[in-house]
């Protein structure tokens, strides 16, 4: 385990897992003597010169992560492209190049007692949100600022995947006392759809029953104003997107991570940005924050999450 | 390979990497260009190791903030990168506030380049930064990402107007940074227009025009459509565009363009650059910078050379 830079680290590879479909979760060497990562953080990877020469592929590659020991951390990943497919190829010992912890995380400070946290993850999204609630289960993170989990707050993680073999990799949450409810595009395992679908029902019925399931549970008068729930999303756009309207819509935050390609990694190439909503911006502020830096978790109503369509020449 | 002698000195430590350049030593020919790094904020330094090259040149900078283009910003290209980013900054002002007062504290070496829409702005821009302790402004004349109704590195009248404007207002040596857009029959053009509007170096390539398309989404990759190409892929148009500027001008060359090792750094300098910029390079190898400085050193210690002033230009028969 070998610290090169500041942040970057000689790794190696300490299992690869196969979990069907494309999917892997690979085990990484992480040094003890640096900054563990917090939840919502990621890792750039990429093969060393040694194992890989040449200038193609050039970058490194973000991968959030999805569990972190003194000692290592795991990174979920499906294979997508030529980095992956080589990501995949690796075995124990083999040396990975790594950066991190890297971005903002999950807001210490995100829910209150009583609140539901409802976690909507698409496919690989399942992977911050994996590492949030292993941390916050195992009171390591704090959802409410205080250290450790408010007693009696719900937590689910609402998972949506391809196949049920990658579907095990929110399975070990359930011993953590995280309800995971599991959609499959094809069916194999829990609802056939996908995690939208899981959302609208979840959502639909957390309306209903919050006020007496929570108040009970939380030790609540009856004259103390509604829970709430508080929606933590990761995956493809469509996913983050549905979450933020479905948050919209009860009144619920939603915080989202987002995905984007990285330069740098550190917020000063700006390679990275997305767009802030215009409501957001003062005159003089940015309108443009790094996924990398300034993220890459938001608030939903930070960030426009629609897909910017490419205009005819530069904009300024 | 690391020979080393029986003493166990590693080879080359008594190569001297130093250049002359604008009245000032830089500890070795490597400038981080501008762009990548911004403003290089300690994190990025210490990741980067950016400290360890000559001097860095800081990042874009305008009169007031500027927001940069719509993302996406970046795609990898074959041992390439295409960008977009649009000369996002946050103006001249929060530069002399909160950027500048670091990095001379740091006792780093830097240029500040500079941008604008009109040459009065980039006046504006000159004259803003009168009192700050720099090496020089670099004057970014077009970037391919950006669109200006008179494109200054395109047009030899209208650039050596815009260097004379500039120089009215600028108490610090001029450099021009000169885009290979304009094809390789007239980089020796804009060379001399530079010379001859007073610039004291100039600098090249910017980034090469280019464009990505998403074929499942069936449109551009880029929010800006077009961006401009880094990286490996384009060295040998940039070392052509060098080698032609360098025998153009008598004002020293910075020349950068797929630089990632410190093979290629000799290269530029072979060509007649006096010193050698690198951008891409830190981005895929983190540690490009110490590697290139002691590549150039085990090199030219094979070469036989005691400084690498002694290589500059020897490629066409000078030095």
């Amino acid at each position: 385990m070998v610290t090169l830079n500041d942040g970057l680290f000689e790794s190696a590879v300490e299992r690869n897992e196969d979990l069907g479909g494309g999917h892997f979760k690979v085990r990484l060497r992480f040094p003890e003597t640096a900054v563990p990562p917090k939840p919502g953080q990621f890792v750039l990877l990429k093969m060393p010169p040694s194992r890989w020469p040449g200038a193609d592929p050039l970058l490194f590659r973000p991968f959030s992560v999805y569990s972190y020991r003194p000692g290592y951390v795991e990174v979920f990943y499906k294979v997508v492209g030529r980095f992956t497919r080589g990501l995949a190829s690796l075995g124990p010992g083999d040396p990975v190049l790594l950066v991190g912890p890297l971005g903002n995380g999950f807001p210490p400070d995100l829910s209150r007692s009583g609140d539901f946290l409802i976690l909507v993850a698409g496919g690989t999204g399942v992977a911050p949100l994996h590492f949030f609630a292993q941390s916050l289960m195992e009171g390591t993170v704090s959802g409410e600022g205080r250290g450790g989990r408010a007693v009696g707050q719900p937590v689910a993680l609402l998972g949506g995947f391809s196949s049920a073999g990658i579907a095990a990799a929110a399975g070990d949450l359930r011993q953590l006392g995280v309800s995971v409810i599991v959609a499959t595009e094809d069916g194999s395992l829990g609802l056939k759809g996908t995690v939208l679908d899981l959302l609208e029902e979840c959502a639909e019925e957390l309306g209903k029953t919050a006020n007496r399931a929570s108040r009970s549970a939380a030790g609540m008068e009856a004259g103390d104003p509604p829970v709430r729930a508080v929606v933590l999303a990761a995956g493809p756009p469509a996913v983050i997107r549905g979450a933020a309207r479905v948050g919209q819509r009860f009144g619920w935050p939603v915080y989202v991570s987002v995905e984007q390609r990285m330069g740098c990694g550190v917020g000063v190439c700006r390679g990275c940005v997305v767009r802030r909503r215009e409501e957001r911006c003062n005159p003089g502020e940015p309108r443009f924050v790094s996924v990398c830096s300034d993220g890459p978790v938001f608030s939903a109503d930070e960030v426009a999450l629609e897909e910017e369509i490419p205009g005819p020449g530069a904009r300024r | 390979m690391k020979a080393t002698k029986p003493d166990g000195e590693r080879t080359g430590q008594s190569v001297d990497l130093s250049v002359e350049f604008l009245g000032t030593t830089l500890k070795n020919p490597i400038v981080v260009a501008s762009g990548p790094f911004g403003y290089f904020p300690a994190e990025a330094r210490r990741l980067y190791r950016l400290g360890e090259a000559g001097a860095l040149v800081v990042k874009g900078t305008s009169v007031s903030p500027w927001p940069g283009n719509p993302p996406p910003r970046l795609i990898e290209t074959p041992a390439g990168l295409l960008n977009s980013i649009g000369l996002e900054n946050k103006g001249v002002e929060w530069l002399k506030r909160d950027c500048l007062p670091e990095l001379r504290a740091e006792g780093l070496k830097v240029i500040v380049n500079v941008v604008g829409t009109t040459s009065r702005e980039y006046r504006e821009v000159a004259e803003s930064l009168g009192d700050q302790d720099i090496l020089a402004l670099e004057l970014n004349v077009s970037c391919p990402n950006v669109e200006m109704d008179v494109e200054f590195g395109e047009d030899p009248v209208a650039l050596r107007g815009l260097l004379e404007e500039v120089r009215r207002g600028s108490r610090h040596p001029l450099i021009v940074k000169l885009t290979p857009n304009v094809g390789f029959r007239r980089i020796a053009d804009l060379a001399r227009a530079a010379e001859d509007g007073g610039a004291a170096a100039i600098s090249l390539i910017n980034t090469l025009k280019g464009l990505a398309i998403d074929v499942e989404k069936r449109r551009p990759v880029l929010g800006a459509v077009f961006g401009g190409l880094s990286g490996p892929a384009v060295k040998p148009v940039a070392l052509a565009m060098v080698w032609r500027a360098a025998g153009a001008v008598a004002i020293p060359v910075i020349g950068m363009g797929g630089v990632t090792s410190g093979r290629d750094v000799l290269e530029f300098l072979m060509a007649g650059a006096r010193a050698v910029g690198v951008g891409t390079a830190p981005l895929s190898n983190p540690s490009a910078i110490p590697d290139m400085v002691r590549e150039m050193r085990e090199i030219l210690d094979r070469l036989g050379a005691r400084r690498v002033e002694e290589v500059i230009g020897v490629a066409r028969g000078e030095g």
